[in-house]
């Protein structure tokens, strides 16, 4: 092992660097990391407090804006308490504490959902392929793993390394998790602080799994190039056995292929994957295999009947999938303690026997925990079943949709449980009268939750009519995604580092997070090829990255065969699943390692705060649903990297918004001289909740504006920002938040010179004068007051 | 008109809108107000189709009996106002005219229509506990929204495109 690890324990004030002034904080775990040509940083292992005041520097200008889901706090016995207004609870905590505190909660439960993903993969993948392991992410990346190395201060060479690691990230997820007991923490700046420490340790976990698959199972590596696969309701062989996959956790899938490979009958068999278990099969595979769509597709396709095994894994599972899956005939084989849905454990049983039980409906279903077992139980009842499914896989006569729809009172209970609030009972007088396209026009907003079946008086099969309306539309699903790179090249990332950091390209924008879209997958591939085609750089992830391949141009072509898979401008990258996302962080903070050359071991605040100030990235999770992207949200937060939700993000219970307005707020200091200056509201807003995709798209490009733009990198944003204002809101208008982006003349956009200048001259604008080196840290300021002096 | 609010999962908490089922009422609300603002959200379109009418312009004759403002962020709204040479609207993006709205501004009452109904439900429980010493709350929606001071009752959109129209007359008079 390449990590000396031992027991003894290391006080931070024995690691004190010019960076650092935190004192007598105990490295809990106490470990003794390799040495490394990089001396160590001054926050190794951080604990709770060890960033705090980072994250307090950045809650001071990005202040909550909470929008509470309930008014009252049940969270113990002295409850039920009313927090409105400024009520408090019997425990004293107020209603914005108590907001915090519950994101802190829904950040410990994605953090931990990463984490036991990161320790199974981990222990599964190093006990198959030894702990010496290498980890290697291809030739082209000698900073892998840029979140640990920075987080933690570890540089880990092999699979058996990254356990100190997964260590570090469970304490201190247990560690914060326990200040949500009532009683505990009592403000909200530290419950915020909080939910970005969770982030920070959530991007640790990702990068431990998703490095941990590529490793052990070959994943594309680093690779521009990675294959095109199949994605789509339509490209499934109905004509074969078909075994569905759900989840995250590449395990059981690749176990499946690999099991269909021995046995030879790979051809024979369609695997197919939803969610992001769809991406790693594909990842892993590389061909065949193939994606019906993201994780709100479930009942779009288990309804069809199609799949005849359904395979679940973990995460963004349909709870109720083996009733699903029963009245469908199809049976479910649950492969993780996590979630066993009831299931008899057969785990250790003949999976000829489980293949037998199974056929003769006995049991809906088998939990598996041996996955090489789950496999061929998988496959024998895949082959076995689906000659016998055919009649299942049968449609729903038109004639019974109409029939169904007469049924219909127009009571609207329906639409009273639909979380999209679409028009049910209007698109049922339509179809009762044989016109179906109103339940048509309806699929392309449903998310298949069927909330409202379970609404309907009558008992009709709403979500059946829909997808039965749809039917055309489901059959034209024929896409191509490419398959999930993985990490970004050193090499890609020395090419356009500098341009990035001075503007002149006008930023990095990722896609990422679930599929709660409030109108559809659309707007996903609409913004990201927007982006691409201004020569942003665009990165997706997980749902988001299936929903930009479900878009065809005038030539019939995907977004990713239109624009390529490097990471460069006027790219569309794919990284993979929700794991992946460790690589988009990482190829920021990248940027502030091998472009501009700072530090990474521990040494997080000062990489964070080069990101803020310069690097204009910025995420959009435009139908962020779980936990899981909440912590995610929060890890880009810390780093600096603003995050776009759509309006269903609200139900993340608070934003973190800027005041543009608040002259104040948004002084910098001047690394060079140490002085004060005023750096502008760049980004403005932390995290942000849009309406529509318009204003995501206006306020994306506002939100990659950054105070050490050079005036031509400004003047390059600011191109964007108007251009995409105008688009939208007329030719003849300009954004009213203008001039609190212009810093001096040459920051205006030679286009609209003369039209910005008299804007101006309206709102009273006075230059002011342009920082090239910012900062909020004195630490920084004072470290290049040192460099100087020598 | 039901007098209960609408989604089945919104539970009403314990500070709740006054539901107004009286056009007489609402506009005598309304016109307790020095400096109303009415903010209108992309979700009118599907209002509009549901109603088969042009509810945009509705908006603009409630506005110009009051000397009301608008606000919107819907690029095809903002181009509807344009062409009718509505003057008095800016566009504002509800998320950061909501922090105004609570920090800055001068409004009084802040009126909604045509928004998702949960993003609504939020913005104005975040008004309802940040805002309510200085601002009311008005919800013109067919469904009827807890977290407002006042709202209209949930209703049939026919129903509710009449209570509109009449609550236009009633303002102008
Ligand atoms: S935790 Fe506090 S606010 Fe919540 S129910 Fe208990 S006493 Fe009330
Ligand atoms: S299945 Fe579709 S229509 Fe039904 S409640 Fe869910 S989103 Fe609404
Ligand atoms: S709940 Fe059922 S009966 Fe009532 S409007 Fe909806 S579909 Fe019709």
């Amino acid at each position: 092992m390449s990590i000396p690890y031992s027991r003894f324990k290391v006080r931070i004030d024995e690691l004190k660097t010019p960076l650092s002034e935190i004192r007598g904080l105990d490295v809990s775990i106490g470990y003794v990391v390799e040495e490394w040509e990089e001396p160590q940083g001054p926050t190794p292992f951080p604990s709770i407090a060890t960033l705090r005041k980072w994250d307090h520097i950045l809650l001071s200008r990005y202040r909550p804006l909470y929008l509470p889901f309930c008014d009252l706090c049940c969270f113990c016995t002295y409850g039920k308490c009313d927090l409105s207004r400024e009520r408090r609870g019997s425990c004293g905590l107020g209603l914005s504490d108590q907001q915090s505190r519950l994101v802190t909660l829904v950040c410990s439960i994605g953090a931990s959902t990463h984490a036991s993903h990161a320790r199974e993969l981990l222990e599964k993948l190093a006990e198959r392929f030894d702990r010496d392991h290498s980890i290697d992410l291809g030739p082209q990346v000698h900073v892998e793993m840029p979140i640990t190395r920075l987080v933690t201060g570890v540089k880990p060479r092999t699979l058996g390394d990254l356990e100190i690691v997964m260590d570090y990230v469970e304490r201190q997820i247990v560690q914060t998790l326990a200040s949500v007991h009532t009683g505990q923490e009592g403000s909200w700046i530290d419950y915020e602080s909080k939910v970005f420490h969770l982030g920070m340790l959530d991007h640790v976990a990702l990068e431990v799994a998703d490095v941990t698959q590529i490793t052990a199972l070959n994943f594309p590596k680093a690779d521009p190039e990675s294959p095109l696969a199949d994605l789509g309701l339509g490209v499934i062989d109905v004509s074969k056995p078909v075994i569905l996959v759900v989840g995250h956790n590449v395990i059981p899938a690749g176990a499946i292929v690999d099991y269909l490979e021995r046995m030879g009958i790979r051809g024979e068999v369609e695997v197919c994957g939803l969610c992001c278990t769809a991406h790693e099969v594909t990842r892993y595979e590389k061909k065949n295999a193939k994606i019906v769509g993201p994780m709100s597709w479930q009942l779009r396709f288990i309804r069809t009947g199609v799949p005849d095994v359904i395979v679940i894994d973990e995460q963004c599972i349909f709870t109720n999938i083996v009733e699903e899956a029963r009245r469908v005939g199809a049976v479910v084989i649950a492969t993780t303690d996590k979630a066993c849905h009831g299931l008899p454990d057969k785990s250790s049983e003949d999976p000829d026997k489980v293949v037998e039980e199974l056929l003769s409906g006995r049991v809906p279903g088998a939990l598996m925990l041996d996955h090489d077992r789950a496999a061929e139980v998988a496959v024998k009842a895949a082959l076995k079943l689906a000659p016998t499914r055919l009649r299942l896989k049968a449609k729903l006569p038109l004639e019974d949709v109409v029939e169904y729809a007469k049924k219909c009172t127009k009571c609207r209970e329906c639409e009273r449980a639909c979380p999209q609030n679409l028009p049910i009972s209007h698109a049922m007088e339509r179809a009762s009268k044989g016109d179906i396209a109103g339940l048509a026009e309806i699929y392309e907003k449903c998310f298949a939750c069927s909330r409202c079946e379970h609404a309907c008086l009558k008992q009709i099969p709403i979500l059946n009519l829909i997808l039965k309306a749809a039917e055309a539309k489901r059959n034209s699903e024929l896409f191509k995604i490419r398959v999930g790179r993985g990490p970004i090249q050193d090499t890609e990332i020395r090419a356009v580092g500098r341009d990035i950091v001075l503007g002149i390209i006008p930023g990095v924008i990722a896609f990422v997070g679930c599929a709660n879209w409030h109108e559809g997958a659309v707007d996903v591939p609409v913004m990201a090829r927007e982006f691409a085609s201004r020569r942003y750089i665009v990165l997706a992830s997980g749902c988001s990255a299936m929903a930009i391949a479900m878009y065809k141009n005038e030539e019939g072509r995907t977004p990713y065969e239109e624009f390529p898979g490097e990471f460069a401008p006027s790219s569309i990258v794919n990284v993979g699943s929700c794991v992946a996302n460790s690589h988009i962080a990482g190829a920021v903070i990248k940027i502030a390692n091998i472009f501009a050359r700072l530090p990474l071991r521990a040494n997080y605040m000062e990489v964070a705060d080069y990101i803020l100030n310069r690097i204009g990235a910025a995420a959009i999770a435009w139908g962020a649903m779980s936990q899981k992207a909440a912590a995610i949200a929060s890890g880009f937060w810390r780093l600096g990297v603003p995050v776009i939700v759509g309006p269903h993000g609200m139900k993340y219970r608070r934003m973190l918004l800027g005041d543009g307005e608040k002259g104040e707020a948004w002084y910098v200091y001047d690394a060079k001289t140490g002085e004060r200056v005023y750096g502008g509201p760049a980004p403005e807003h932390l995290f942000y909740a849009a309406e529509s995709r318009e204003e995501a798209m206006v306020m994306a490009a506002k939100l990659c504006i950054r105070p050490a733009d050079t005036p031509q990198g400004r003047a390059i944003k600011l191109t964007n920002y108007i251009s995409l204002y105008k688009k939208f809101y007329g030719y003849d208008k300009l954004p009213p938040d203008l001039h609190l982006f212009v810093r001096t003349e040459s920051d205006i956009p030679i286009t609209y010179k003369d039209e910005v200048l008299k804007f101006l001259r309206e709102a009273n604008w006075e230059e002011k004068p342009s920082v090239s080196d910012p900062t909020l840290l004195e630490e920084v300021v004072r470290k290049r007051l040192a460099v100087m002096k020598q | 008109m039901s007098l209960e609010y609408w989604l089945k999962g919104e539970i009403p908490q314990p500070v709740k809108a006054t539901l107004i089922t009286d056009v007489k009422v609402l506009a005598g609300k309304i016109k307790q107000h020095k400096k109303p603002v009415v903010l209108l959200g992309s979700e009118l379109y599907s209002l509009e189709r549901l109603a088969g009418s042009d509810i945009v312009a509705i908006v603009a004759d409630i506005a110009n009996a009051v000397n009301a403002d608008l606000t919107t962020s819907n690029s095809g709204i903002v181009q509807r106002l344009d062409s009718m040479g509505f003057k008095r609207y800016r566009v504002e993006f509800p998320m950061e005219f909501a922090q105004k709205l609570a920090k800055h501004s001068n409004y009084d009452l802040a009126m909604f229509i045509g928004f998702q109904y949960h993003y609504e439900w939020l913005l104005l429980n975040y008004l309802k506990h940040y805002a309510y010493k200085h601002l009311n709350t008005l919800s013109l929606e067919p469904y009827g929204h807890p977290n407002a001071t006042w709202t209209m009752p949930s209703q049939p959109i026919p129903l509710w495109y009449k209570n509109l129209l009449a609550l236009v007359e009633v303002l102008k008079t």
